[in-house]
């Protein structure tokens, strides 16, 4: 990845970033135009801490979406264990045999 | 139909949309009816065994949200940090440099202190901003703000921000400025991370809570004065916004042009006291009059010039058999001071 590639995919994680937003809200715009004065390295730096913070939001949402999930198909199950019961009554009450 | 059934109204058509809704299947819910009809009681634990279980996923889910939720601002909070040192070992000194002027000693005040000292010291220049105090009159701030003539005429003096403090002004004054090819606003929200200083931008017709104690806010307001609406009338709503940010009770704001607060002092400031107020606007006791009149009886007002400190904004005619909203103008004289 060029500085230039790395520049610009650093500006545009910098304006969703939870991080960066509680303290500066910029555009990618105003962070390209600030982050071309800076060496590689740092824009290195940047990129990791980014990715990081991406990351570890991307695993806490993949997390939430596996136990709501899990949670949601537990539900089912009890819902047609319900069924099951229900129909095993309807079929026992009288004047339905 | 048993007693059981006919002494519970309504239970039918509860059992019948229950067993539709959790189910989603009409044959299963036709199946709760005929339990319902001949054994009621167990129909009624079918049914609280499914609100049950709605009930459990509904928390189940809760919760789970809950803790993804505390998790990301738990993260967000680590970032934060990390994003404040990153700026400020990166970035907050040179840009700092490139918009103040090399070496510009910096200091922070406090809205009250500033207040106190300018009316102590009897501080007043053009440069000033003015702002509005609790009784409705008007003062002038020493200029915070005044970046662009501080750099240009290479003013030497200590550059104070105000914090915990509010500033309206024109949202073409920040695009016109421009250092290290940013924009002032986007240069300082990062120069000032170092001083411990956060500053936040809104637009007038966000919502804007208070300050914080270490904080600025800038609300971009329209450039010309008066806020207008495309049909050349009077934006009613972003009045409104400015006379919210104008009657805060912490107080703080500071306005960029005479014009912005005027329109907020109108519909909040006391009456009486227009006269004397509008005054320090360089405007004239009858140009007030029209205008204080011609917002609070909703009556269009038309720009009719960009504002240049002079009156600028003059209230058109209500057309005939114009609808007129909002309270009646005030007719009362203003009391001598």
């Amino acid at each position: 990845m060029t500085k230039e590639e790395k520049i610009q995919h650093a500006s545009a994680l910098l304006p969703v970033s939870p991080g960066f937003r509680a303290n500066v809200v910029l555009t990618a715009n105003q962070w390209s135009g600030i982050l071309k004065s800076l060496d590689e390295k740092k824009i290195d730096e940047l990129l990791l801490v980014l990715e990081e913070e991406k990351g570890m939001n991307q695993d806490v949402e993949t997390e939430k979406l596996r136990k709501l999930t899990i949670n949601q198909t537990s539900y089912l199950q009890r819902l047609e264990k319900l069924k099951v019961r229900m129909e095993s009554l309807t079929h026992k009450a009288p004047n339905n045999a | 139909m048993p007693d059981e059934v006919s002494a519970q109204p309504g239970m039918m058509d509860q059992i019948s949309a229950a067993g539709n809704e959790f189910f989603g299947d009409a044959l299963l819910g036709d199946q709760l009816d005929q339990l319902a009809t001949e054994k009621p009681d167990l129909a009624k634990e079918i049914l609280l065994s499914m609100d049950s279980e709605a009930k459990q996923l509904i928390d189940k889910n809760g919760q789970i949200n809950r803790d993804a939720l505390r998790k990301q601002l738990t993260l967000t909070e680590k970032f934060s940090l990390m994003a404040k040192m990153w700026i400020a070992e990166n970035l907050s000194g040179s840009i700092m440099d490139g918009v103040v002027g090399e070496g510009k000693k910096i200091e922070t005040t406090s809205f009250a202190d500033t207040i106190a000292s300018v009316k102590e010291e009897n501080k007043l220049d053009d440069h000033n901003i003015y702002y509005p105090t609790a009784e409705g009159n008007m003062g002038k701030a020493t200029m915070l703000w005044n970046l662009k003539g501080q750099v240009e005429t290479g003013d030497e003096s200590t550059l104070k921000f105000m914090t915990g403090s509010t500033l309206v002004m024109p949202a073409e004054d920040n695009s016109e400025e421009s250092i290290l090819g940013l924009d002032v606003t986007a240069a300082l929200q990062i120069g000032l991370l170092k001083h411990g200083i956060t500053l936040k931008t809104y637009g007038v017709n966000e919502t804007i809570p208070e300050p914080g104690d270490k904080e600025i806010q800038i609300v971009f307001a329209p450039p010309v004065g008066f806020p207008m609406k495309a049909d050349g009338t009077l934006d009613i709503d972003s009045v409104k916004k400015y006379a919210e940010l104008y009657k805060r009770e912490k107080g703080g704001v500071q306005w960029f042009t005479n014009q912005h607060l005027m329109a907020a002092v109108m519909t909040s400031a006391d009456p009486t006291k227009i006269d004397e107020n509008m005054a320090k606007c360089g405007l004239s006791g009858e140009e007030v009059k029209a205008q204080l009149n011609s917002i609070v009886t909703g009556v269009p007002v038309v720009a009719t010039a960009p504002v240049t400190g002079e009156a600028a904004v003059v209230a058109a005619a209500p057309a005939e058999g114009a609808e007129t909203t909002g309270t009646a103008a005030p007719t009362e004289e203003p009391k001598p001071e």
